[in-house]
């Protein structure tokens, strides 16, 4: 299954990405059916973090725009993909009491990344 | 595709499960695919995404699951590649799977497909089979 990240706190991956627009959203969710119907092996793609054994990737357009999406595998070796987040380089990000400034990745996985990753890994 | 850009790993993991996990947590991505189409209906189209073929394929994974079938057992079923049922599940294509199909897997799963239709929309069901 393909799902986004959703908290009334920490805020909707969903939404971020309709916001970086259409053409780029189009292009993350083509490649995380691909992802989610092993076309591409997300074991051959470098994590972006790791949450206590949950794996993370990084994709981006361009320079700026981004998605990041987690993968977990069930006792059925089936997949689940979750988008976790949307941004754009240069734009920080508010959500709940974590932010980012927009240019430090370190940051963000410190910050709204585990965050995120705490409230839906558990 | 192509425009994206994903790191590569030097070399393949082997598989390994997380002791916690999301459960059932998430909102359907067929969700956001559904605004795309109302708002730019011709994109989504041209990109090959539709959000019935994605909710479809929740259907079918949800009716595997509870089958208690793997991919490959329910693609011997159907006589299809595991791929198929694979590609299926992800709601690959602007298309996606034909009633004939559904009908065909819902079978294998033990299950009954019906359509409940209302004022303004249908809406895809499995239903289990009536006790006798």
């Amino acid at each position: 299954m393909i799902v986004s990240f959703e908290d009334p706190q920490l805020g909707d991956a969903s939404d971020e990405l309709e916001g970086l627009g259409h053409d780029f959203a189009c292009e993350v969710l083509l490649y995380l059916q691909r992802v989610h119907s092993k076309a591409v092996d997300h074991r051959t793609l470098l994590p972006f973090d790791t949450y206590q054994g949950v794996e993370m990737f990084h994709c981006s357009m361009g320079k700026n725009k981004f998605a990041i999406f987690a993968v977990e595998i069930d006792d059925m070796g089936d997949l689940k993909v979750t988008l976790m987040l949307a941004g754009q380089h240069g734009v920080p990000m508010q959500a709940g009491t974590s932010s980012w400034d927009g240019v430090s990745y370190s940051s963000l996985k410190a910050g709204i990344l585990n965050a995120r990753a705490a409230v839906w890994f558990v | 595709m192509g425009k994206l850009k994903v790191e590569a790993s030097n070399e393949r993991r082997s598989t390994t499960s997380a002791k916690i996990g999301s459960k059932g947590r998430g909102r359907p991505i067929a969700d956001l695919v559904e605004k795309i189409e109302r708002a730019d209906p011709r994109l989504a189209s041209a990109a090959g995404l539709s959000s019935a073929a994605m909710r479809a394929g929740d259907l079918v994974r949800a009716m595997r699951k509870d089958a208690g079938l793997s991919q490959s057992q329910l693609a011997d079923k159907l006589g299809v590649t595991q791929a198929r049922v694979s590609e299926v599940e992800a709601g690959i294509g602007s298309q996606g799977p034909t009633w004939d199909l559904m009908e065909r897997i819902s079978v294998a799963c033990g299950k009954t497909l019906g359509v409940a239709a209302s004022s303004d929309e249908l809406q895809l069901a499995a239903h289990m089979p009536m006790a006798e």
